[in-house]
């Protein structure tokens, strides 16, 4: 066990091959040693720790990624192109539901939350949690992913382009429609 | 510590978050904001996505990220674009057009012998290390009743096709030549059910293999190889055979099956979709019909084939990028009464489109007629008559000899018309030309009307150095071949 101490001053005791998710934790107690004494993160709330140590049953990094990257065949493809041997896809299928409903899980944190999580992450060094699909959650229902309106909504971002420069991008962008 | 919007976050951690989207998502995160669309215009990573997703490839195996890939998936794709090679060698084999059997898939070209010699090609050492590209052995395989065979080097797969009585398939590893570790039965058996064998072909898709056999009347046999046993056996037993029918795997649990149509009289065709289950013996189920251009009273079609490239369960070894199974392009070849030929193309994903909405609703067979499928999404143009060789496609491309035989001529069907940059000036050594207006196929007096269809391709034509009749082709080369009797023995590898 290894005792985490939070900017709140609050005292955690975490598994170590939990905390040990985080390169920068592993990298603490490797260089400290066997060691009772309590290892201080002074970036990162309790709130926010309590959420990121929690026992995951989400994807590790190499899962999501792999995904991508291992083979022709369960490559991800936005959901109207699914993988050609279906026997793959409905194996892909299952773990992208999967993702989803954990994603979906996890998401359900206000918007401040959130973003604590995705800096606490960086500051942890914990790829998983820097790869969930945010943007792509919407995808899964609707059949394609969200229009750039609904991601600016979500996440609070101000368009700053000029129409024209929309309609330009908007005209760039449009081959990729029906692929 | 107050964040209020998601562009507060470092933005070397937003570009990590961007590497996780499917390229479609990150396309359109780009039209987001400025700080999206720059952040994604920056990173080599990011864009490697986008343009790999492009050109309808997935992430090889080989080691090259970031801007090295990029530089390289730009590097072919100019290649491509103008048919200029990177590098030319000249192998020996067997003379095509006497062999016994051969194969090109995944970079390797494999050619079963008169004897029991066995020859294997790796076509990308040919460019580095020529010595050790070629390679023959005998692997002392039984030679009787033996009559094809099919691979999947991602799988190191082999399949070998006996024709005794019973007939066997024989699925052994590549490497070794050992029974596959994966198939439960190695070597099962099976009855061919007909007498006559004729021409026949055999498809491997990941853990399905079909043998079809095309000559009236026309039967194929579905088998799970991993399993070992025999999926299902679909004869043509209608009252009036069918007077050509085809048959292809468009995934590995679903095929195409065209043919003239059931209804006597009406002679169009049909290209009828299939799904199966690969798990336990079954029959297929027909899921939808779609009509090919309706034919004038006693006009009919004398023959059809359908060519595409090959399938590969997982990517292959050792290159940066590989083609998507998802991006291929099916080429039915079809002959209206007597010599009067054309050549019909369609994306896989429009008719793998049917066997999606099918799982996702349960729709039961759909009739399509071609007013409404046709002239959206496909290409007809005139033919001529085919040979036998089957590996005149991979991907979105089509390779074709030309009249001429100091030409080669192209046909790419995975361009983007809005990303083209402008055709350049033709040259008596190369011409290309991006057709994205519809066009009009005359046949004489086969059709009831006119017969427009829209697909975009381009069409390239290069000057070779030598005089070929004969092409086959895969991701990354074209394999030139001549049948005149002292040239048929070799093989000229144009790497792209």
């Amino acid at each position: 066990m290894v005792l985490l101490v939070t900017s709140d001053n609050e005292q955690f005791q975490t598994e170590k091959d939990i905390v040990e998710r985080s390169v920068l934790i592993k990298n603490m107690l490797e260089d400290v040693g066997e060691s009772d004494q309590p290892i201080p993160l002074p970036n990162v709330s309790s709130s926010v720790l309590k959420k990121v140590t929690q026992p995951s049953t989400g994807p590790t990094e190499i899962d999501v990624r792999g995904r991508y990257l291992s083979t022709a065949s369960t490559t991800v493809e936005s959901p109207s192109r699914p993988p050609i041997l279906e026997q793959s896809q409905d194996e892909t299928r299952k773990r992208t539901t999967d993702i989803s409903e954990w994603d979906q899980k996890f998401i359900t944190v206000d918007q401040e939350m959130l973003f604590e999580i995705i800096l606490a992450a960086n500051y942890l060094d914990i790829k998983s949690l820097l790869c969930r699909r945010w943007l792509q959650d919407g995808s899964q229902h609707d059949q394609g992913a969200r229009p750039p309106e609904e991601i600016r909504k979500l996440f609070n971002i101000v368009n700053d382009f000029t129409p024209e420069e929309e309609a330009q991008i908007k005209k760039e962008n449009e081959w990729a429609e029906d692929r | 510590m107050n964040v209020h919007s998601l562009n507060d976050i470092p933005p070397e951690i937003l570009s990590e978050i961007f590497s996780f989207l499917d390229p479609k998502t990150l396309l359109l995160c780009s039209s987001v904001c400025h700080l999206w669309l720059n952040t994604v215009k920056s990173s080599p990573e990011l864009q490697y996505i986008l343009e790999l997703w492009a050109d309808g490839m997935v992430p090889g195996t080989s080691v090259l990220t970031g801007a090295d890939a990029l530089e390289a998936l730009y590097r072919r794709r100019r290649a491509w674009k103008r048919l200029e090679w990177t590098s030319r060698n000249v192998v020996e084999i067997e003379s095509l057009f006497l062999c016994r059997a051969y194969e090109l898939v995944a970079g390797l070209f494999i050619q079963q012998q008169q004897g029991p010699d066995f020859l294997t090609i790796s076509l990308a050492n040919l460019v580095d290390d020529s010595q050790n590209a070629r390679a023959t052995r005998c692997d002392g395989i039984e030679l009787s009743n033996f009559e094809d065979f099919a691979i999947d080097p991602t799988q190191d797969l082999i399949v070998r096709f006996y024709t005794s009585e019973p007939a066997y398939l024989d699925c052994r590893t590549m490497s070794s030549h050992e029974p596959h570790p994966r198939a439960n039965h190695p070597v099962f058996t099976f009855s061919l059910g007909r007498h006559i064998i004729g021409s026949f072909y055999i498809q491997i898709v990941d853990d399905i293999v079909a043998i079809f056999f095309s000559v009236p009347p026309c039967s194929f046999h579905l088998f799970n190889w991993r399993a070992g046993f025999m999926i299902t056996e679909v004869k043509d037993e209608q009252d009036v055979p069918f007077s050509f029918a085809e048959f292809h795997l468009l995934s590995s649990r679903s095929y195409v099956f065209a043919h003239a149509g059931n209804n006597p009289g009406f002679n169009s065709g049909q290209i009828d979709i299939f799904t199966f289950d690969g798990d336990c013996p079954n029959s297929p189920t027909n899921i939808a019909i779609l009509e090919l251009p309706p034919v004038n009273p006693k006009v009919g079609i004398s023959s059809m084939i359908i060519l595409a490239g090959p399938f590969c369960a997982n990517a292959i070894l050792g290159t940066p990028f590989t083609k998507a199974n998802q991006n291929r392009i099916y080429m039915f070849l079809i002959c209206y009464d007597i010599m009067k030929w054309c050549r019909l193309f369609v994306h896989w994903r429009w008719l793998h489109g049917y066997v999606i909405d099918h799982v996702r609703e349960k729709t039961g067979p759909t009739i399509v007629p071609w007013k409404e499928w046709g002239p959206q999404n496909t290409r007809m143009l005139p033919g001529a008559t085919h040979q036998w060789n089957r590996h005149i496609i991979h991907g979105e491309r089509v390779v074709l000899a030309c009249e001429n035989r100091k030409f080669v001529q192209v046909y790419d069907f995975g361009i983007i018309p809005q990303r083209m940059p402008p055709v350049s000036q033709p040259t008596a050594e190369f011409k290309a030309v991006l057709h994205t207006e519809p066009s009009t196929l005359v046949l004489n007096n086969v059709f009831q009307d006119i017969v427009t269809t829209s697909l975009p391709y381009m069409h390239m034509v290069r000057l070779l150095d030598e005089e070929y009749n004969l092409f086959l082709m895969d991701q990354d080369r074209i394999l030139a071949m001549n049948s005149a009797e002292d040239s048929s023995h070799r093989m000229t590898v144009y790497t792209f």
